[in-house]
């Protein structure tokens, strides 16, 4: 792949998910970071630029919908998908209020997952990939 | 208004009433005796048989009314322990969207590492060292998640089916601690801090652990609701007082104003939104307190908090 991955920051308090998520989507040309809590991610992206935040709805420190905003106080460009243990409508239109692009149920699948993050990545840089699922 | 509608009335000697057309007889025996006393005729033997057929005829009844009587107990222990039965259910009701998360996660932490070991397979014919210690990694991973589910869902039979034996020596602490875990989810999930202070080598009451299950799941879910929506933090504590097991669940709620907490045992009494709160668990923790010869009450500081407290009398020392 000739162009640049798509950065994108993982955020969710169980490490054993986060790091596995993490290293899957990396042997699909992603870069991802993992955070685990919401501080972790306010200094992720202080240090460096994304593209795409996956953030879980509950974690130890923060709440996702709150961490959000302030993300993208940040860095305003940055795209997000919520990530939730249960798929309620109310949690979909919470997602959206929040800014997120979208949002997922746990367990997803990974290809979905991946589609949803090339679909929501900004930019035409990463195009190849991002058109076949868009 | 006649004296069988009377004493039908008291519920006590309503057992009587069939025997009351054999009132009667009781005065023409007497006028028959008083008759013949002089002779003795038949109509004292008629008196003697009327006599011993009025005996018959109450010990009869008085068996019936046992009867009756015991069938009605054991409807009261079967209807009571419907009740438990509900009860535990009710509790487990309230844990589900807790467990279901606690038995989530650890299912998608599984379903990436299988992934995982399928992106590995699939990349190259034939894995390098690297590879194969990420396989390795990612099996163990399962292993272990796998037990992770397990430990879950071996807490919620233990709980669902811990039988009801009422002359259990009862670990006060242990059980606790079970109901701690049990609950922890939930507790993480309405951002309160579950604290514990749990006495160690506490002598054991004798009491259905069944029951003690239930009335702390119940006062510790009393305790989460009313710490809704903000949280804010619940002590778990026990400890032992003059011969007497102590039990406190403290919340740091919006706590109980007096009128309120004078009722809080009252069964249907609540506090909670329609269709929230049933009004029996309180009631039913009170009931089993009652039946294992211990005390509840509750304190609180109306914009501090709630504390119920438990005393149970400790099993004699062998």
């Amino acid at each position: 792949m000739s162009d640049a991955p798509i950065r994108v920051l993982l955020v969710d308090d169980e490490e054993g998910f986060t790091e596995v998520l993490a290293k899957r989507l990396r042997r699909r040309g992603f870069e991802a970071v993992v955070a685990l809590t919401g501080a972790e991610a306010l200094a992720a992206v202080a240090s460096q630029p994304f593209d795409v935040a996956v953030v879980d709805y509950r974690l130890s420190d923060a709440d996702g919908l709150t961490l959000l905003p302030r993300l993208r106080e940040v860095q305003p460009g940055l795209a997000a998908l919520m990530l939730t243990g249960h798929g309620s409508e109310e949690a979909a239109r919470e997602s959206l209020a929040a800014g997120a692009a979208g949002h997922l149920v746990k367990p997803c699948e990974l290809e979905e997952l991946a589609a949803a993050i090339r679909a929501v990545a900004p930019g035409p840089a990463h195009s190849p990939r991002r058109d076949a699922h868009a | 208004m006649s004296l069988r509608a009377v004493l039908s009335r008291c519920d006590d000697w309503s057992w009587l009433a069939p025997a009351l057309p054999l009132a009667p007889l009781v005065p023409l025996a007497l006028c028959l005796v008083l008759l013949d006393s002089q002779s003795r005729t038949p109509g004292v033997w008629l008196a003697v048989l009327f006599g011993g057929a009025a005996a018959v005829g109450a010990t009869l009844l008085a068996k019936r009314r046992d009867a009756r009587l015991a069938a009605a107990e054991r409807e009261t222990i079967v209807l009571a322990e419907q009740v438990l039965r509900l009860g535990k259910l009710a509790a487990i009701g309230e844990m589900a969207a807790g467990l279901a998360h606690e038995i989530n996660n650890p299912v998608a932490i599984m379903m990436e590492e299988a992934g995982l070991g399928g992106d590995i397979l699939a990349d190259g014919a034939v894995p390098e060292a690297e590879d194969l210690a990420e396989l390795r990694r990612a099996l163990g991973q399962i292993e272990t998640q796998g037990a992770r589910c397990k430990e879950i869902t071996h807490m919620v039979l233990a709980f669902a089916r811990t039988p009801d034996g009422r002359g259990d020596a009862v670990d006060v602490s242990a059980l606790a601690e079970e109901m701690a875990g049990l609950t922890a989810k939930r507790a993480d999930y309405a951002k309160v801090k579950l604290t514990t202070r749990l006495a160690p080598n506490l002598p054991p009451a004798t009491c259905s652990a069944s029951q003690l299950q239930q009335l702390l799941l119940n006062l510790i879910n009393n305790a989460l609701d009313a710490m809704e929506p903000d949280g804010g933090e619940l002590r778990l504590e026990t400890a032992l007082e003059d011969g007497h097991i102590v039990l406190t669940v403290s919340d740091t709620g919006p706590g109980i104003p007096q009128a309120v907490a004078d009722r809080v045992f009252e069964p249907f009494f609540t506090t909670k939104a329609a269709g929230k709160g049933t009004g029996l668990g309180l009631s039913i923790c009170a009931g089993i307190v009652r039946q294992l010869g211990g005390d509840i009450a509750v304190s609180s500081t109306p914009g501090r908090g709630a504390t119920f407290r438990v005393s149970l009398p400790a099993a004699p020392a062998r």
